[in-house]
């Protein structure tokens, strides 16, 4: 981490004056077009939107615009993570996003190969069955609270490494003893 | 008197000092502000609602917007899907609007000072007002425009483009974001009639995830070819704003706006291709644009 705040490319994007700001908002637009509609198809799942539409057609006509939103946030989120990489990894908000990012791709693992082999009986269904929706709600609620902790990243001073107790729990999971709270 | 108040709210410095400035300074010293700012949780919540928000407001966008110039649940016509999504976008611009007042009464006079965050407000209120008269109109009526579309396209477009022309003098390099992003519209509308089916069927005959992502990544070089095409650095930015309207027809800002432009050809040529009636991709696309407008301004507040 700090052989990668120091590297030439991470400084000039922490300090550019127009890349900066793009790709932050960048960020934020794709956030819009990857939760947004991720929470269609969590809603179809539920069996609250779209019910005189197939659960496979709003897969297929959705679900792209997802992954390239999906992927878009990625490739910026990495590069935001690059070009301050310190004030992220001791940022206890930082850590609880990766986790629940982790629970939502293994709940939509869950779902491709335990929920979603049998689709076809249940493609029509206006209510699809108890397991699909178990699954929509804990996606929905995972990526309401990746917005939720990436926002609170911005307001991590109250719990910055200088502002916590030595050896607390927070400090701990925040891993500050290793970097000296940057 | 109305034209006299809209005439000097759209630009005389002395209204803004005389008349808006004193109410903005006795709002940041009210209860109410004073509150926001002691309570140590309640910016930072307000934020997780506001961004919450936006990402719902986005997806109802995405979804009965962009379905009608480019991809979407080609299932539902575009009047059943702007049924179904009319209730996610007027809660959530509820939500964004209220989580937004309780923000902005943390920095009150930080925001009366930041022309991103009046172009907001003018951007707000112009998607506001075009979404819900005009946009839902037409895409009700199949592309025919009554006079309510009419009256809410006027003065919707006049406020947007007035603030606009006002306010980003501060950021030459915002001004042309936002036309790189016009244009990047204006391709994918009038794609229909210039995309011979030949170059369309190419795309057409990919999966759909090899198509999206393939359109993306050349839209995306594209993006990156305008604005190096722009030059940014090709002249200091007092340069460049003391030359006014000039400036843009300078060969490299002329370029850039072509460039832009092909890059809609392709995200349409791309993304399922469908074809609605020509008014209809009109007000989606001004839609859209609005309300990223409104996105793009209110991230542009922190970095003014």
């Amino acid at each position: 981490m700090l052989w990668m705040d120091g590297t030439d490319w991470s400084i000039a994007l922490r300090e550019s004056l127009l890349v900066w700001p793009a790709l932050e908002a960048s960020h934020i637009m794709t956030l819009m077009v990857f939760v947004g509609t991720i929470v269609i198809v969590d809603l179809r799942l539920l069996g609250v939107m779209f019910k005189n539409v197939p659960v496979s057609a709003i897969d297929r006509k959705v679900l792209p615009i997802t992954m390239v939103g999906f992927a878009i946030l990625v490739v910026t989120g990495l590069m935001l993570f690059y070009a301050k990489p310190l004030t992220y990894y001791n940022n206890m908000y930082f850590r609880l996003k990766l986790i629940v990012i982790a629970i939502a791709m293994i709940n939509i693992v869950i779902f491709h190969f335990r929920v979603q082999h049998n689709q076809e009986k249940w493609d029509n269904d206006e209510k699809p069955p108890k397991s699909a929706r178990i699954i929509a709600a804990i996606s929905l609620s995972s990526w309401i609270l990746v917005v939720v902790f990436g926002r609170l990243i911005a307001y991590g001073d109250w719990f910055h490494c200088h502002a916590v107790e030595e050896g607390g729990l927070v400090y701990t999971f925040s891993d500050c003893p290793q970097l000296g709270g940057h | 008197m109305l034209f006299e108040f809209l005439y000097n709210f759209a630009g005389s410095a002395d209204f803004y000092t005389d008349t808006v400035g004193p109410i903005f300074r006795s709002v940041d010293q009210g209860p109410m502000a004073k509150f926001v700012k002691e309570a140590w949780y309640f910016t930072p919540m307000a934020g997780c609602f506001h961004l919450v928000a936006l990402s719902l407001l986005g997806g109802a966008i995405v979804m009965s917007d962009l379905k009608v110039i480019g991809p979407g649940v080609t299932a539902s016509s575009p009047a059943e899907l702007n049924r179904k999504m009319n209730p996610i976008l007027i809660w959530s611009t509820v939500v964004l609007i209220i989580s937004g007042i309780l923000l902005a009464l943390g920095e009150v006079m930080r925001l009366y000072a930041s022309p991103p965050y009046w172009l907001k407000m003018a951007s707000l209120f112009s998607a506001i007002l075009f979404t819900f008269t005009t946009r839902n109109s037409v895409v009700r009526n199949d592309g025919k425009f009554s006079v309510v579309a009419w009256v809410g396209l006027a003065v919707s477009m006049i406020v947007y483009w007035a603030s606009w022309i006002h306010l980003t003098d501060w950021f030459f390099g915002a001004r042309q974001a936002f036309i790189i992003f016009f244009l990047l519209l204006a391709g994918m509308v009038v794609a229909p009639k210039i995309v011979p089916s030949s170059v369309s069927g190419i795309f057409k005959g990919l999966p759909v995830f090899v198509a999206i992502p393939l359109g993306i990544i050349i839209v995306g070089l594209l993006i990156a070819g305008a604005f190096l095409l722009s030059g940014i650095d090709y002249m200091t930015e007092a340069d460049m704003n003391g030359m006014g309207i000039g400036a843009y027809f300078q060969p490299m800002i002329l370029l850039m706006m072509v460039v832009s432009f092909l890059a809609g050809l392709v995200a349409w040529t791309a993304s399922g291709n469908e074809e609605q009636p020509m008014s209809m991709r009109i007000v989606s696309a001004i839609s859209i644009f609005l309300w990223v407008s409104t996105a793009i301004a209110g991230r542009w507040i922190a970095f003014w």
